[in-house]
């Protein structure tokens, strides 16, 4: 498995994490060394029929449909970077 | 179920089909969301319906609403579906103001509801099946308003997280009449269910289109995403520009691009939102902070044995049980406070068709008028009820009972009480119509003997001279009977 | 007198407590002073000394009417990655640097419920990504331990919940939450000489802890002996209806199953696959004294297979990588946290997010971000939940035979702050012995029953069945007693 230039580039973008030219190349060298170690799963035998669950097998809990929050629009809004007639605000989206 | 070939479109080499399939996103009726306890309504002031869960703090985590649970099992049966008892609720990751988490709740590889139907009427009178492919729960996003100030979008979580069914069609639309079918049938289901308003305009159901075209009988065609249409008309309109946008792509020997389009509902177009080179990669994985959702047969069992009876089935049974038409049994099935009216009509033993009439043109008539719906109606199943059983009983003559129902919309009074009030009651005894006919029969002998000389055509004359003479109120029936023999 | 009374156990202390011996408000000064004093090791980040006061001196008030919880009085630290209402919690980040939640996780409200006092909130990896605890926008935390032939080196005291290690070995807190992903709280127990358990999967609440991966995630207590460790547990542990993947069931008396047990005939598993390379011997050495001491306290010792170990490493940094990614991907800079403005939303959310994190957990959302990718989801993610699925399979598997299972808890003693940084590998497979017990959802003590030829405390792990733990410990109350040692980084021994 090999991780070029574009990939980590590409990683980074749907992470949305901003990476310069020389963390491109660093994190290139890491994620290639990490995943090589990695590759060791490739070579274990799995057995038809297992399948991919999480390992606790209790049952989903469930909530009555109850209006129990919300009406704190301070709390919710306290620790915004930025917002105005409280709502949030991020640079203007253009679609 | 055959197709006709109205739904055809003629193109410069030859004639062409339109190929659709719909994804409706339909907001369940619920009190709360559907991971968290705020409350789902509609129009709020801005983040005040936002709990710590929806606005994705630290350590916030997602716990189900049983109920929407419950909503998405009842649709998925109303549309003969397949119930999966075992879902999982996937992560869809990707960034957006209004999306706090950074994912959105959903259900990816295992929806809770599999394959399933529903029908549709068309004005031809024939019915088609749209097969439905499945239908999943989802949570909403929020809102970002763009337009309020020039460099910032403003952004509102109250809608995040409301919960959500996406209902996804096979391929099986023909036409932009066909999918205004749909989205009617769909919305009819859901309402009589009680799991979602329908109410377009709250955006409580917006769809996607998958729209392609092809010459009939050729392969499917590479198709293209409409998104976001919410409403009938819109659809229509959508349909219509895009089908015409690719045939004439293709007729020009272009070659349609898979690709996602946003619907202008100012200009009537579509236009590219993204192709498909720069669809997002999302990441679907399992949701940690969920186990997979288990269902017993039982409680789907249960919620089946609790069902009420469905348009389609009601259509049917009022049909065959009151001999209606079919095209008043799909008036009245139409929306299920209509059929709710009708039924409580009908729970004192009328005449179906008469109860019929009156509430499809008197009342409907009336209503659409003052611009009221059936919920909102000044007259009452029980008074209505009292109106028609007054004709029955030949209390009131049709034409008397009209203005008696314009009397009883506009003064809220029952109909028996204006009767009295206005000496409206039909005269029924025999002694005193006889009294009258022979009244007026010694003051004409001369039309008595021309009549009896054998000018028949006199006997309206007679009827309208009692009739007069009674001041209409005389029983029409009764009236021509006792004639008839006064004269014989 | 103060020296003597951070010196106290958390059993102790309750004691004194009780007999009013000392007031919980001056057994809190003793402890704020004691933290005054070793500012250098960087064990908290935020210190909450009026509020450890103001609490201190409720619980007098409450302990005037004998309304006494479980922690009566006891001042306690916590893992600066649980939210604490109106008491910055940063998670060691500095995407978080300013947050101030306006609530409280259910485990610390638990702890208050129970009468415990805040000290402070405790120096942790970003994150909680690390088995060092130098990942921390805060500095790293230095050990309180000092290496017998080279008292200047500084060692770290492992990670993640490595302030709240060094913070409870150093007496600066006489207990402390920790969080455990992959060995969060047992290797750093085994590197400072104390107790830490992590609990089965579901025990102790996750609402209001800032997640890493929820699917490992599980808080648990740190403490100095067992016997402590029991109540801490006892206190934090029970049901949430607001944890969707919280177990519903009856939390036992952990403190009293330890005044009388007998571990005859209780059947003590070893696994093979646990002696790696690279193994210090003298650790393996005192695995087998282990197993001699609860062999002379009847317990039977068994070998047990687990041959799906070798997989758990890897498996575990794809799982834990790519749901950290997700969990991750709230730190945006909209609605809390950092923000770097610019112009654009894009620049916003990447230059937020560059800066807000650092390097390792960077690294970490690219490695979870490529195994979720499209094309790679199934040969990573999906295989590695069938591995899980088999190490799951393995445990089960091994209990049918045994009870408990006793391992090392780190293959090394402590090393040395700055080393084992050239890879990001050589980091990870401090680990190795931890990891499969958070794969498999599975309750671990790490209990200290050594000191290292370099004078540094060495641990062995023990792994219950699930909701075994009175068990592990039971067993581990046996371990501590075989063992005695005074586990004082001041007195080396």
């Amino acid at each position: 498995m090999s991780i070029d230039h574009n990939t980590v580039k590409k990683i980074a973008t749907l992470a949305k994490i901003r990476l310069t030219p020389e963390e491109v190349q660093s994190y290139g060298q890491e994620l290639q060394q990490i995943l090589k170690w990695i590759e060791q799963l490739q070579e274990a035998k799995i057995p038809n029929g297992v399948l991919p669950d999480p390992s606790m097998k209790t049952e989903l809990q469930r909530r009555s449909d109850q209006v129990t929050d919300g009406g704190n629009t301070d709390k919710v809004l306290l620790n915004a970077p930025e917002k105005a007639y409280d709502f949030f605000c991020v640079p203007k989206v253009v679609e | 179920m055959a197709e006709t070939n109205n739904n055809l479109i003629q193109g410069k080499n030859g004639l062409w089909e339109i190929v659709m399939g719909l994804e409706v996103h339909a907001q369940i009726s619920s009190q709360s969301k559907l991971f968290s306890g705020a409350a789902a309504d509609f129009g709020a002031e801005p983040n005040t319906q936002v709990s710590l869960v929806d606005a994705a703090m630290p350590g916030m985590l997602p716990v189900i609403n049983a109920f929407c649970i419950e909503q998405a099992i009842k649709t998925g049966l109303g549309l003969n579906a397949t119930i999966n008892l075992k879902s999982v609720f996937d992560r869809k990751n990707y960034f957006y103001p209004d999306l706090p988490a950074g994912y959105q709740i959903s259900q990816y590889l295992y929806p809770i509801v599999g394959s399933g139907y529903l029908t549709i009427d068309l004005a031809n009178g024939q019915s088609k099946k749209i097969r439905i492919t499945r239908l999943h729960l989802e949570q909403d996003a929020g809102k970002s308003i763009h337009d309020q100030h020039p460099h910032k979008t403003y952004v509102d979580l109250n809608r995040a997280g409301i919960a959500l069914m996406e209902i996804v069609s096979e391929p099986d639309l023909r036409s932009a009449e066909e999918v205004a079918a749909y989205l009617k049938k769909l919305r009819m289901i859901m309402r009589y269910l009680k799991t979602c308003d329908g109410n377009m305009e709250e955006g409580s159901m917006r769809c996607d289109i998958n729209v392609s075209v092809r010459h009939p009988g050729g392969n499917l065609g590479t198709r293209c995403e409409i998104k976001n249409v919410n409403s009938i008309r819109f659809a229509q309109q959508a349909i219509d520009y895009e089908a015409r946008r690719q045939i004439d792509i293709l007729e020009n020997g272009g070659t349609i691009e898979q690709e996602t389009r946003l619907f202008d509902a100012n200009k009537g177009t579509t236009r590219t939102m993204r192709s498909k080179e720069h669809a997002p990669d999302y990441r679907y994985f399992p949701d940690p902070d969920l186990l997979p959702l288990l269902l017993k047969k039982e409680e789907v069992q249960r919620l089946k044995d609790t069902l009420i009876e469905l348009p389609d089935a009601k259509k049917q049974r009022l049909i065959d049980q009151y001999a209606l038409s079919a095209y008043d049994a799909t008036v009245l099935v139409s929306e299920p406070e209509i059929a709710t009216y009708y039924e409580k009509l009908l729970s004192k033993k009328r005449d179906p068709k008469v109860a019929a009439n009156w509430l499809i043109v008197e009342l409907f008539g009336y209503l659409n008028k003052i611009g009221k719906t059936i919920v909102e109606s000044p007259i009452s199943p029980e008074q209505l009820g009292e109106l028609v059983d007054l004709i029955g009983a030949g209390v009131l003559s049709g034409k008397m009972a009209k203005d008696v129902f314009v009397e009883m919309a506009e003064t809220g009074q029952a109909a028996g009480q204006i009767v009295s009030k206005r000496g409206l009651q039909q005269v029924t005894n025999s002694k005193e119509i006889e009294r009258i006919i022979q009244q007026v029969l010694q003051s004409n002998p001369d039309k008595v003997a021309e009549y009896k000389s054998g000018k028949d055509k006199l006997f309206g004359f007679f009827v309208g001279q009692v009739m007069k003479a009674s001041d209409g109120k005389a029983n029409p029936a009764l009236l021509n009977e006792l004639l008839k023999k006064a004269l014989s | 007198m103060t020296e003597s009374l951070v010196n106290l156990t958390l059993v102790q202390a309750l004691d004194g407590l009780k007999k009013k011996s000392f007031s919980s408000v001056e057994l809190t000064h003793a402890y704020l002073a004691n933290m005054q004093q070793k500012r250098n090791l960087n064990a908290y980040i935020s210190e909450t000394p009026d509020k450890a006061l103001a609490m201190a001196k409720q619980s007098d008030q409450r302990r005037v009417k004998d309304m006494v919880g479980l922690l009566e009085g006891v001042p306690v630290a916590i893992k600066d990655l649980f939210c604490t209402e109106g008491v910055k919690t940063t998670a060691a980040s500095r995407i978080l640097e300013n947050f101030i939640p306006t609530y409280e996780s259910t485990i610390t409200q638990n702890i208050w419920k129970n009468g415990a006092v805040l000290l402070g909130k405790t120096n942790l990896d970003e994150f909680a990504m690390g088995s060092s605890n130098i990942t921390s926008h805060f500095g790293p935390v230095i050990s309180p331990w000092k290496h017998g032939s080279d008292r200047n080196k500084k060692l770290v005291p492992g990670g993640s919940s490595g302030g709240s290690a060094a913070a409870v070995s150093a007496r600066l807190a006489v207990a402390a939450t920790g969080t455990d992903t992959g060995g969060s709280i047992r290797q750093p127990a085994a590197f400072v000489g104390i107790v830490g358990l992590k609990p089965t999967y579901g025990l102790c609440s996750r609402w209001g802890i800032v997640a890493f991966a929820s699917s490992l995630d599980q808080a648990g207590p740190m403490a100095r002996t067992v016997g402590d460790t029991a109540l801490m547990l006892q206190a934090m542990a029970g049901y949430d209806p607001q944890d969707s993947t919280s177990v519903n069931t009856q939390v036992p008396d952990y403190f009293a199953a330890l005044k009388n047990y007998s571990l005859r005939g209780l059947k003590i598993g070893i696994p093979k696959e646990y002696v790696v390379p690279g193994m210090a011997p003298e650790i393996e050495k005192l695995w087998q004294q282990g197993m001699n001491w609860l062999k002379s306290a009847g317990a039977e010792i068994q070998e047990v297979q687990l041959p799906h170990t070798k997989y758990a490493l890897p498996t575990y940094y794809i799982i834990a990588p790519a749901e950290a990614s997700s969990n991750l991907a709230r730190y945006d800079g909209v609605r809390y946290g950092l923000r770097i403005p610019a112009q654009t939303l894009d620049d916003m959310y990447e230059l937020t997010r560059a800066a807000g994190f650092g390097r390792e957990v960077k690294r970490r959302i690219l490695i979870g971000t490529y195994v979720l990718s499209a094309g790679y989801y199934d040969a990573y993610y999906v295989k590695a939940q069938k591995l899980r699925a088999l190490i799951l399979q393995d445990f089960q598997e091994a209990y049918k035979k045994v009870d408990v299972i006793l391992t090392p808890t780190a293959p090394t003693q402590a090393f040395g702050l700055g080393e084992k940084m050239s890879d990001p590998i050589s980091m990870y497979l401090n680990d190795v012995f931890t990891v499969p017990v958070n794969l498999a959802g599975l309750p671990a003590i790490s209990v200290p029953v050594g000191l290292s030829s370099d004078k540094l405390p060495l641990g062995l792990q023990l792994i219950g069945k699930p909701f075994g733990e009175t068990t592990l410990l039971q067993v581990a109350h046996q371990l501590e007693k075989n063992a005695s040692l005074k586990n004082d980084p001041d007195l080396g021994e």
